[in-house]
C-alpha cells in the first residue's frame, strides 16, 4: 500500500460496521443466532445458513425484527448447496463483506468404540466444508474488499483446538482434531488470501450456552466454572463483541490470528482435583 | 450503551506522549475513559493530556520513569487521588537499547531491559491490581511484541523481555480471574511510529520491509488500539491470560 494514512479514523467508524454485508453459517441456533443478531442490531445485512428449512423459519421469525435477514437452508458439506447459498447471496446482496464458518458438529465416544463414520463427518463439517466455503466465496468476498477494508472471513474454532478438554468425561478426538486443524486453516487461508485483500481469523470460544452443551452443563456445570480463571461460561455479547472487532475498522489489520474467548480456561492448569 | 464504551472507567496508559500508547489514550479517551498520561517528560504529558482535554475529553498528566519503583506507586496513588479509582491499566512503556547479537550485549544492557520492561509491568500490576479488585473487576493490558514469538540474533534481550509479557498475562490472569481482573497482551507487528520510522519513511526500504507481510502494509497505530479498546470493554470481557497478535499476518507467514 502506499504510506497514505486510511481516513476513516473517526472513533465512529473505528468499530462501525453499518452497510456491510454477512453470511453466517450454522445461524440458526446457539453462537451463530447470538453473532447473526449482533451483526444485525450493528446495521450489517446478514444471511443466515442451516440445513433444515424449519430451523431457518424459526431463526428468520426470531431475527426479522432487528434487521435485513435472509435465511437459506443449505449443507455446506454439499457442493450443490454451497453453490445454492451463494447465488442467494449474489442476487440479494451483490457482494459478501463477513463471511462466518460457525457451522460445526461434535461426536463423542470412548477410543475402541469411536467409529470412522463419527470421525469423518465431524471432520467434513467443523474443517473440510470451512476450506470448500471459503473457497468458492473469494469471488464474492473480492468484490467486498478494498485495502483499507479487506473482506473478512471469521472461522469459529474452539479453546479445544487449543487444550484437550477433560471436562465432559468424554472423549472427542474428530472434535479437538478438527478445530485444531481450522486454526492452522486459518492461517494458511490468512496469507494466501492477503494480497486480495481478505482476512482470515479464527475466534475460539470456551463454553457458551447452546444446544451442544445443554449435556455437560446439566452433569459438570461447577467443574467447568472451577477450570475458568473467571469462574463462569461466556455470555452472548463477549463473542458478538469479538466478531463485531474483527469485522471493523479497528480490525482491520489483525490476520490469522486465533483468539481464544474462553474466560482463560485454555491458559490455565485448571483444578484437576475433581479429575478422578 | 455501545458493547465498546468505557464510560465512567479510569484508564492509566504508560508510554502514551507518543505512538500506539498515545493512540490507546486517545480511543479510550473517545470511549468515554478518563485517561492518564505518562511518559518520562512532565511537558510532553502535559500537551498530550491538553490535547485530549480541548476536544471534550478528561485527561490527565503524570510524568513517571518506569525504571523507579516510588515514580510507579506516585503514577498509580495519583490516578487514584486525581480521579477515584483505577479500572484499566495499559502497560505499553519499554526500552530497547542494544541492537546486535546476544553474545556481546553488556550486562547492564541486558539487566537494564530485564529492569525496565519485565519489572516496570510486574511492579504495576502488583501496585494497580488489587484496586481494581476491590471495586469489582478490571483489565489489564500489556503490550508486548511479535519479537516475543520468534528467535533474533539482533534483538534478543527485548524479544525475552516480550515474550515475558505474554507469561505474566497467563499467570496474572489465573492469579486474578477469580476477582474478575482480566490480563491480556497485544503483539504488534511493525507499526508507522516514531519508534520504527527507519523503517516506513524511505519508500525503498518501506517496500522491502513490507515484502514479508502477507496484508503489504505496516499496522497504524489506531489498529493496535482499536484492539485494546476491544480488550478493555464489555466486548473483550470474556477473553483473559492471551495475546492478540496484530501484524498484518506477518509472523504466521513463513
Amino acid at each position: 500500500m502506499s504510506d497514505a494514512k486510511p481516513d476513516n479514523f473517526q472513533v465512529a467508524n473505528l468499530f462501525s460496521l453499518a452497510g456491510k454485508t454477512a453470511l453466517v453459517t450454522g445461524g440458526s441456533s446457539g453462537l451463530g443466532l447470538m453473532m447473526a443478531q449482533g451483526l444485525l442490531q450493528n446495521g450489517v445485512r446478514v444471511v443466515i445458513a442451516s440445513r433444515r428449512q424449519e430451523k431457518c423459519d424459526q431463526a428468520l421469525a426470531e431475527l426479522k425484527d432487528y434487521g435485513e435477514v435472509h435465511a437459506v437452508a443449505a449443507d455446506v458439506t454439499k457442493a450443490e448447496d454451497r453453490e445454492k447459498l451463494l447465488s442467494a447471496i449474489e442476487e440479494k446482496f451483490g457482494a459478501l463483506s463477513i463471511l462466518i464458518n460457525n457451522a460445526g458438529a461434535n461426536w463423542g465416544a470412548p477410543l475402541e468404540e469411536f467409529p470412522d463414520e463419527g470421525f469423518a463427518k465431524v471432520v467434513d463439517i467443523n474443517l473440510n466444508a470451512v476450506f470448500s466455503l471459503s473457497r468458492d466465496a473469494v469471488p464474492l468476498l473480492e468484490k467486498a474488499a478494498s485495502e483499507s477494508d479487506p473482506a473478512r472471513i471469521i472461522n469459529i474454532g474452539s479453546m479445544d483446538g487449543i487444550h484437550v478438554p477433560i471436562v465432559s468425561r468424554v472423549p472427542t478426538f474428530a472434535y479437538v482434531a478438527s478445530k485444531a486443524g481450522l486454526h492452522h486453516l486459518t492461517k494458511a487461508m490468512a496469507v494466501e488470501l492477503a494480497a486480495k485483500h481478505i482476512t482470515v481469523n479464527a475466534v475460539a470460544p470456551g463454553f457458551f450456552e447452546s444446544r451442544m452443551t445443554d449435556y455437560v452443563f446439566e452433569h459438570y456445570l461447577q467443574d467447568i466454572e472451577d477450570d475458568c480463571p473467571l469462574q463462569r461460561i461466556g455470555q452472548p455479547e463477549e463473542i458478538v463483541g469479538i466478531v463485531a472487532y474483527l469485522a471493523s475498522r479497528a480490525g482491520a489489520y489483525t490476520n490469522g490470528t486465533v483468539i481464544p474467548v474462553d474466560g482463560g480456561t485454555s491458559i490455565s492448569k485448571g483444578k484437576r482435583d475433581w479429575m478422578d | 450503551m455501545s458493547l465498546f464504551s468505557l464510560e465512567g472507567k479510569v484508564a492509566l496508559i504508560t508510554g502514551s506522549t507518543k505512538g500506539i500508547g498515545k493512540a490507546i489514550a486517545q480511543r479510550m479517551a473517545e470511549q468515554g475513559a478518563k485517561v492518564v498520561i505518562s511518559s518520562r517528560n512532565q511537558e510532553l504529558c502535559d500537551e498530550v493530556a491538553g490535547e485530549i482535554n480541548s476536544i471534550g475529553g478528561t485527561a490527565i498528566a503524570v510524568a513517571c520513569n518506569i525504571n523507579y519503583k516510588e515514580q510507579l506507586e506516585n503514577l498509580v496513588a495519583q490516578t487514584k487521588q486525581q480521579l477515584g479509582g483505577i479500572d484499566i491499566l495499559v502497560c505499553n512503556a519499554a526500552i530497547n537499547p542494544y541492537f546486535g547479537p546476544s553474545q556481546e550485549i553488556p550486562d547492564s544492557a541486558f539487566d537494564k531491559v530485564m529492569h525496565a520492561n519485565i519489572g516496570s509491568v510486574h511492579r504495576l500490576c502488583q501496585l494497580a491490581i488489587p484496586t481494581m479488585a476491590d471495586s469489582g473487576g478490571g483489565a489489564v493490558i500489556i503490550v508486548s511484541s511479535i519479537g516475543g514469538l520468534k528467535g533474533s540474533d539482533a534483538l534478543g534481550a527485548y524479544a525475552i523481555s516480550k515474550a515475558a509479557d505474554m507469561q505474566i498475562a497467563r499467570n496474572l490472569a489465573v492469579e486474578w480471574g477469580p476477582k474478575n481482573v482480566r490480563v491480556n497482551c497485544i503483539a504488534p507487528g511493525l507499526v508507522r511510529t516514531d519508534f520504527a520510522r527507519a523503517l516506513w519513511e524511505n519508500p525503498e526500504i518501506y517496500a522491502a520491509t513490507v515484502a514479508k507481510y502477507p496484508l503489504r502494509r505496516i499496522g497504524e497505530p489506531d489498529e493496535i488500539a482499536g484492539a485494546a479498546v476491544l480488550l478493555a470493554s464489555d466486548a473483550g470481557s470474556f477473553t483473559t491470560g492471551q495475546t492478540l497478535v496484530i501484524d498484518g499476518g506477518g509472523t504466521i507467514a513463513g
